[in-house]
């Protein structure tokens, strides 16, 4: 016989173990990536690398922008580990029936993602190898290397893939606490999130800022990237709070029936939506920085070769990262009406529209994302701005970016909605109320 | 009102020859019933006969693979989709056994969500929704959500919902299967008497005889067909 | 009738005009009592020990007495509602009769028994919507017993149907979820000769 655990893993589901292994071999190989560059170190460089990387000004910056990089695929990896919580559901009331404590649960939740994890660590290697072939070798020659190939993760490498399987695993964890929790009768009203970590994080950041405006010597180079992390950090502990307080604030003024549903929605749950708000504050700072960044670097002193193509690359990066957090929350909403879909499919019997559900999928998603989105593109374009002194020229791309930057928000959520709507009129279905 | 009388007009409401299925199961074979306005009906039968198949059929909520339903004469399946939304928005009210309130709503909330869609603005919706929870007896949990509220509370918004667009018929699928004894008598009380007050035609799907009764005539179902009418009366 | 007024007078003393008011609150569905039965069962209660007078005032006007229970008659009281009544032996009644006839003659015994049902059903409608007039609680529970009873026969109504269909037809399943046959199955009931 098998042992207990295996068994129990085994079920978790081959689409979602792939989900799983995929995301975290792709985070495995960046954050290798990362480490090389951060091995760069002071040593000589012998190799010709994209300027961002070789200048040891803007290298801590770079290791930053390629851990952010991760963010998107871990939070498709949160969404991945969420996908099927019905069944697992099921599965784990009958695992409680035959004894099985809140503890077991939880460490069998663990395993079932740790497994598909490590195994995708492991992939991890040959996927930051070819990286380091396509993005390396292939680019060293003409512009300039994204991964340097002269030095490796070294014993990082191993830390890496400890820290990733403990990721996931973590995050195997909660997700069996969550269901150990509704086996044991539901969680009861969730205490709306507070501000107070996320305005301490800001403020520290501030702070960390303000030094480079000051003389810190050889510290100097490790502010710009610090303030960026706290920032960035400020901002995903904030998104929470946030989200709650939009839609909470939207839900008193909603007049339409699918604003209605979109906001109370997002009141009662707003955590798992501020997560991908968060991100996509993130990429919208990237927008905004962007936006600053290319008039700064195309005019005149620079060598604009050197620092247009990274620019371009980041901006690609940034929009798939949007279209992939764009994905996850209509997975994650879609999920949503697919656990309660007698509900739904109630609401719809009782006459209220399939559109009008699908609508307020939409909105949902944007008025968890929008505004975060408005305050990324701010902060990062006047932010880096202002701090660079860019000039009015600058500051008026950062303003055009502002609304271009909304736009693509908003197509991308809508976009993503609409793409999920077969699923969702499939769960309200006049046949989804039939109980046997 | 006997069944003669009934035959003599048109009935306001009328399933003939239905048949439907879900994949290798057939739920309906050949289910005829009519109901006149303002009738109390009772559709029963063993369970697993089709009942509440037939009264998704009844409430176009199920379009029936063969067969016809009308209203007022007029075939449901020739309505457009959103046509047919908007005929269960407006003139049906529907009752289920359990889940079928939002639960990020409060129940005032949930009763105004037809009148938000009606276009009715938000204070007028509310007020209205507001007046039939007042009306049913919880008028003091209309800003609570469905969970912090029992089981016959929750039928009551769920009746105050069917009800607040003032239908011409309501439909209730096992009303009260989920609530015990007490909490059941007074909800069925309770839909029963909102619809003699307005006028609305209620048709019960039950498999209790008790339920049955409050009804003024039943229809039996057995094996997806409804049984001839064959009683004296 | 004596223990219904030892039960009645376990709520503290009474007068006999009282007995009588309190009785036919509690047992609407019983035959009002008269005085003269109240006086008569009281006077053997007292022979019996089970009852006193505790108070007789003589006003102008007729005579109050005031009745009250005793010791014994609080004991007798308590052992009476100790034994357990002898559940309902329910035998044969004329439904049953005619219910098991119906079915042994063949054809028509699903007619026999939709016609049963309705009636049945017609009975039980007048006495729901009685119940929902219903003044107090003793009518309510009366009504309540019969409207019980009738759903209960009712009940083993179906249950006899399906019985005898399982027996008849041994492949044939009895929840309604038929499978794909061509029956015209109107729930035709025959039985076979044994």
């Amino acid at each position: 016989m098998r042992p207990l655990w295996v068994v129990v893993a085994a079920r978790g589901g081959r689409g979602r173990g792939a989900l799983v292994a995929g995301c975290t071999a792709m985070v495995t190989a960046l954050l290798l990536v990362a480490a090389s560059v951060v091995r760069l170190g002071g040593a000589r460089i012998t190799e010709r690398l994209l300027a961002p990387i070789a200048d040891p000004g803007t290298r801590g910056g770079a290791v930053v922008a390629i851990v952010l990089t991760t963010v998107p695929l871990l939070l498709l990896l949160d969404q991945a580990v969420r996908l099927g919580s019905a069944g697992r559901h099921r599965r784990f009331v009958a695992l409680a029936v035959a004894g099985a404590t809140g503890r077991d649960l939880r460490r069998w939740s663990a395993v079932e993602v740790a497994l598909p994890a490590a195994l995708g660590a492991l992939l991890g290697v040959p996927v930051w190898l070819l990286l380091r072939r396509l993005l390396g070798v292939g680019l060293a020659a003409r512009t300039g290397a994204l991964v340097p190939v002269s030095v490796g993760p070294g014993p990082w490498a191993v830390a890496v893939l400890l820290v990733v399987v403990g990721y996931a695993a973590w995050v195997g964890r909660r997700a069996g606490s969550r269901a150990a929790q509704a086996v044991a009768g539901g969680r009861g009203p969730q205490r709306p999130p507070r501000p107070w970590l996320a305005l301490g994080l800001l403020a520290l950041a501030l702070v960390v800022g303000g030094g480079y405006l000051g003389d810190l010597g050889g510290l100097r180079d490790l502010v710009g990237p610090l303030t960026v992390l706290l920032l960035a950090l400020g901002i995903a502990a904030l998104s929470p709070w946030l989200a709650y307080v939009a839609a909470d604030r939207t839900a008193r003024r909603a007049r339409s029936a699918a604003m209605l549903l979109a906001t109370r929605r997002l009141t009662a749950d707003p955590r798992q939506a501020a997560r991908a708000a968060a991100a996509v504050g993130a990429v919208a700072m990237t927008a905004g920085v962007l936006s600053a960044f290319v008039p700064q670097v195309s005019s005149g002193s620079y060598e604009a070769e050197d620092y247009l193509v990274p620019a371009l690359v980041v901006g690609v990066l940034a929009l798939v990262a949007l279209l992939t957090i764009a994905g996850s929350l209509a997975v994650h909403s879609t999920e949503t009406v697919l656990e309660r879909r007698r509900e739904m499919a109630a609401l719809v019997a009782t006459g209220i529209p399939a559109r009008v559900v699908s609508d307020s999928q939409r909105l949902e998603g944007l008025v968890a994302t929008l505004p975060l989105a408005l305050l990324g593109v701010l902060l990062g374009g006047y932010g880096y701005g202002l701090l660079v002194h860019v000039g009015t020229g600058g500051l008026l791309w950062v303003t055009v970016a502002v609304p271009l930057t909304l736009a693509v928000v908003y197509v991308a959520v809508a976009g993503s909605t609409r793409l999920l709507r077969p699923w969702l009129l499939e769960a309200v279905d006049g046949a989804s109320l039939r109980t046997e | 009102m006997t069944e003669q009388t009934m035959r003599e007009r048109e009935p306001m409401l009328a399933a003939r020859a239905v048949h439907r299925s879900f994949g290798a199961t057939t739920a309906l074979r050949g289910a005829s019933i009519e109901i006149g306005a303002g009738e109390h009906v009772a559709i029963t039968g063993p369970s697993g006969s089709g009942k509440s198949t037939l009264l998704h059929c009844l409430a176009g909520v199920l379009v029936p693979d063969s067969g016809l339903v009308t209203l007022d004469g007029r075939r449901l399946d020739e309505l457009s989709l959103d046509e047919r939304t908007r005929l269960r928005r407006v003139q049906f009210g529907l009752v289920l056994q359990f889940g079928q309130l939002v639960p990020d709503l409060t129940a005032a909330e949930n009763v105004a969500l037809p009148l938000l869609l009606e276009r009715r603005g938000r204070a007028s919706a509310r007020a209205a929704a507001d007046q039939w929870l007042e009306r049913l007896g919880v008028g003091d949990l209309a800003d609570q959500r469905p969970t912090q509220l029992s089981g016959g509370q929750q039928q009551r918004v769920a009746i105050a919902r069917a009800l607040v667009t003032s239908p011409r018929v309501v439909f209730a699928d096992e009303p009260t299967g989920a609530l015990d004894t007490v909490a059941g008598e007074r909800a069925l009380e309770v839909l029963v008497s909102a619809t003699r007050e307005t006028g609305a035609a209620l048709v019960i799907v039950t498999h209790d005889n008790r339920v049955a009764a409050v009804a003024d005539r039943e229809v039996v179902l057995r094996d997806g067909s409804t049984e001839p009418v064959g009683a004296r009366p | 009738m004596g223990t219904v007024l030892l039960g009645i007078l376990a709520g503290g003393p009474a007068h006999g005009y009282d007995l009588k008011r309190l009785h036919d609150e509690r047992f609407p569905s019983a035959r009002p009592l008269a005085y003269g039965q109240v006086y008569s069962t009281l006077a053997r209660l007292g022979r019996d020990g089970l009852v006193e007078t505790v108070e007789t005032t003589q006003d102008a006007g007729p005579e109050r007495t005031v009745f009250a229970l005793t010791p014994e008659g609080s004991r007798v009281l308590a052992e009476w509602l100790d034994e357990v009544e002898t559940p309902g032996s329910y035998t044969a009644g004329e439904l049953l009769r005619k219910t098991v006839s119906a079915l042994h003659a063949g054809a028509g015994a699903a007619d026999f028994l939709r016609r049963q049902r309705a009636a049945h059903l017609a009975a039980m409608r007048v006495l729901t919507r009685e119940l929902a007039d219903a003044p107090d609680i003793g009518t309510r529970i009366a009504l309540d017993h019969t409207i019980a009873h009738l759903d209960a026969d009712l009940r083993w109504m179906e249950q006899t149907r399906d019985r005898v269909n399982q027996q008849n037809n041994p492949h044939h399943a009895t929840s309604g979820r038929a499978p794909d046959n061509e029956s015209d199955d109107q729930g035709e009931i025959t039985v076979t000769q044994r």
